[in-house]
């Protein structure tokens, strides 16, 4: 099968969709001739023109309230949002408006909006441009999440994104942008809630999202090698959640680590890690355990800022202190 | 003292920057503040000011010019015709560099360069000068690669290469020396890999080893373990689960000295645990076990059985027996009848019809092996009362084995001998 970037796979989602229905538009900063700086758009704006194109001033919360307008009155616009720490900036838009629209209207109205975003550290970018925050909008019922971890995920999860009558926000992963991954040619969905286990295992469940299902991935190599048998699984969108894949897996194995790069308090990875404490407790031979970034800003400086995330070695240590049984935190 | 002034990163992705124009020339006074340059990333055009007071001196790019990000390109020095900044550096280097190693030549440095914003180390793809080659300024020494790109650094300094301190393929920190030009041609070049420097007597070492140090009681140290609280045994979910499914007790566990909290890899040890528990503590101290066995003539029984089927049609052998067996006991009321194969249960009754198979647990286990060459059979450690009958040469074999805390005694000898009697004089059941 043929491979290609995230970029382009995002590229091409966008492609079909705009190709296929004319209500789809792209609004955002940079988004027309820049292309966004990392030219994830690029060639857009040749083929579908600046009408549906369409660059904006420096001003996240007006485009951001011009998509929900949009999308309440009979548009699927996808808002690019240059850097996933912005959408601070456009929070009121999307979880009063965006989020409560379907509802307060007594369902009479729909938000069919896909915010495009980004999530990731380890790109030099500092605390204001490295942040991973799925985890505020996945807070907010009626909003929908998913974390592409791939150049295949990318494009279905955007595909099934835009068809959504619902808001959903999409946050890729910038380092992963020039990843290459199979994608097919012919067109694709990837359902939501729906998880992918990425390699069987009986020890111990790694769950990684986004980047990080490549760290447990690697990790599990890495545990491979010493005799203990890691499953990994990808859940590919965090709001509706896959739990009973997950579940099911911490049954047979007994043994779950969550990793996220959103920081570990009141995270994505505490979310998870709870339901299968609540829900796999007696199934379980250590607490589920939860790696996400540290609670710290992100530092600018490279030795500092690649500690903050989770890695392989780190996600197939603490592994091993499960497996064998020692505690993680003493009591 | 000099300021270096280098190309800044303005863009988040920068590797270079086009400087396009200089607001200084070279020697020329300036101030703190002073605008000294502009330059072009994708995103911006920006004026980069003098960081301090004093003249521009060693200006080494043109303007037009694409300079990589974090190169110097002038410095500021106290007079205008201050020495280039480079040879002091070069100094500090070639000192460094000669303390460590006396046998290198004497020159100028040439050091593995930083390209790109966060980059550590350089891989030297492959040298274009060989060891003792002559130099030109601008030459190409060698190319290297970051993540991000693939680079031609040039000599800035002409003369030889009189050392080579890095191989094609070796992986060298930013700002390590790679090469010495020297000012004379070398006789006898240095040609060789990169090594590493171990670097002997600074604060730095001390500094590692005290943190490694810190770090090692930490990794060596025992696993740890969890004081048990007061009589609370400490295990997982699963562990715990499991015991009570297996009917083991986690005590036996805390007896071992088995430390605590328990997981599932404890099972294992658990069950051998129980088992030897259970084979020392043997039949008559804490769990009591009834063996009682009586015999009778056969003749009677199977005379019964055939004249039973003639007259009645009842040819359920099992049904038979279950009837038997439950009316001489008052408090057992279903019996499981075992033949090799099947087992079926019935809800016993006086009258031998109205004895049926029923869907309820057994109260009772009856083998009945009667049919088989088995002559005795010793059934140990029953969680039930069984009844073992067997036939030997013309006599049947009845054997009961019960746990003690199943029944008593009494009742235990009251069944075997009213079944014997009943097997003996089948036709009083009738009665």
């Amino acid at each position: 099968m043929r491979q290609i970037t995230l970029s382009q796979a995002v590229n091409e989602a966008l492609a079909e969709e705009m190709r296929r229905d004319e209500t789809v538009f792209i609004i955002g900063e940079d988004v027309a001739e820049a292309g966004t700086p990392f030219k994830v758009l690029s060639g857009l704006v040749e083929e579908f023109g600046t009408e549906r194109v369409i660059d904006t001033p420096i001003a996240e919360p007006g485009f951001m309230g011009m998509g929900v307008g949009a999308a309440m009155t009979g548009m699927r616009p996808v808002v690019d949002l240059m850097f996933g720490d912005f959408i601070f900036l456009v929070m009121d838009q999307l979880c009063n408006q965006a989020a409560k629209t379907h509802y307060m209207s007594g369902g009479k109205l729909n938000v069919p909006l896909v915010l495009r975003t980004n999530l990731g550290a380890t790109r030099r970018s500092a605390a204001q441009h490295s942040q991973s925050l799925h985890a505020l909008v996945a807070h907010i019922p009626g909003i929908k999440v998913a974390l592409p971890s791939s150049a295949y995920e990318a494009k279905g999860l955007l595909k099934t994104a835009i068809r959504d009558d619902n808001p959903v926000v999409i946050f890729e992963d910038k380092l992963m942008y020039q990843d290459k991954a199979e994608v097919p040619e012919e067109e694709y969905y990837i359902p939501f809630g729906e998880a992918n286990i990425k390699r069987e295992g009986t020890d111990i469940t790694l769950i990684g999202t986004s980047s990080m299902v490549q760290v447990c991935e690697r990790a599990a190599e890495l545990l491979a090698a010493e005799g203990i048998s890691a499953e990994v699984i990808d859940p590919r969108t965090i709001v509706p959640l896959d739990e009973k894949t997950l579940i099911e897996s911490a049954k047979k194995t007994s043994r779950v680590i969550v990793v996220d790069e959103g920081h570990q308090s009141f995270g994505t990875t505490s979310e998870i890690a709870s339901r299968i404490n609540e829900k796999a407790f007696y199934y379980l031979d250590a607490p589920a355990l939860r790696m996400g970034a540290m609670d710290v800003p992100i530092p600018f400086s490279p030795a500092l800022e690649d500690i903050t995330v989770p890695t392989a070695e780190g996600v197939a240590e603490n592994a091993r202190k499960l497996v064998r049984g020692e505690l993680i935190h003493a009591a | 003292m000099q300021h270096e002034i280098i190309m800044p990163a303005l863009g988040m992705s920068q590797d270079t920057g086009t400087l396009l124009a200089w607001h200084k020339a070279e020697g020329e006074a300036v101030a703190a503040g002073d605008i000294l340059f502009e330059v072009e990333t994708d995103k911006t055009t920006m004026e980069v000011e003098a960081p301090a007071n004093g003249f521009v001196v060693g200006i080494s790019a043109d303007a037009g010019s694409e300079v990589p990000v974090g190169q110097v390109i002038a410095f500021i020095a106290d007079s205008a015709d201050a020495s280039v900044k480079s040879d002091s550096v070069a100094a500090t280097h070639v000192e460094a560099t000669e303390r460590s190693d006396s046998e290198l030549p004497n020159g100028k440095p040439v050091i593995m360069p930083t390209l790109g914003m966060a980059q550590d180390s350089g891989l030297l793809i492959a040298w274009c000068k060989a060891a003792g080659d002559k130099v030109e300024v601008d030459d190409v020494l060698f190319e290297v690669e970051t993540d991000k790109s693939i680079a031609e650094v040039t000599a800035e300094h002409a003369g030889y290469l009189g050392a080579r301190l890095a191989a094609a393929g070796d992986e060298v920190p930013t700002g390590e020396v790679i090469a010495i030009i020297t000012p004379d041609t070398v006789e006898t070049p240095i040609d060789r890999s990169y090594e590493a420097k171990s670097v002997a007597p600074t604060a730095e070492p001390q500094e590692t080893s005290e943190t490694t140090q810190a770090i090692e009681p930490k990794v060596s140290a025992p696993a740890q373990t969890l004081s048990p609280v007061e009589s609370r045994v400490l295990a997982s979910p699963k562990l715990k689960r499991l015991a009570m499914q297996e009917g083991l007790d986690l005590e036996l566990l805390v007896k071992a000295g088995v430390p605590q909290p328990y997981h599932f890899s404890d099972l294992v040890q658990l069950r051998e645990l129980a088992k030897s528990a259970a084979a020392t503590l043997g039949a008559p101290s804490t769990t009591p076990t009834i063996e009682i066995t009586a015999t009778v003539d056969a003749n009677a029984f199977d005379d019964f059985l055939t004249w039973l089927s003639a007259h009645t049609g009842i040819d359920n052998e099992a049904q038979v027996l279950a009837s038997l067996v439950g009316s001489c006991s008052t408090s057992i009321n279903t019996i499981g009848v075992a033949s090799l194969g099947e087992t079926l249960v019935f809800r016993t009754h006086q009258q031998i019809s109205a004895t049926s198979v029923c869907d309820e647990m057994e109260e009772l286990h009856l083998r009945d092996l009667r049919n088989t060459y088995i002559e005795s059979a010793q059934m140990s450690s029953v969680s039930l009362p069984q009844i073992t009958l067997m036939r030997q040469s013309e006599r049947l074999k009845i054997a009961l084995n019960a746990p003690g805390t199943a029944m008593h005694a009494a009742e235990a000898l009251t069944l075997v001998n009213n079944f014997a009697e009943r097997l003996a004089d089948p036709m009083r059941q009738l009665l």
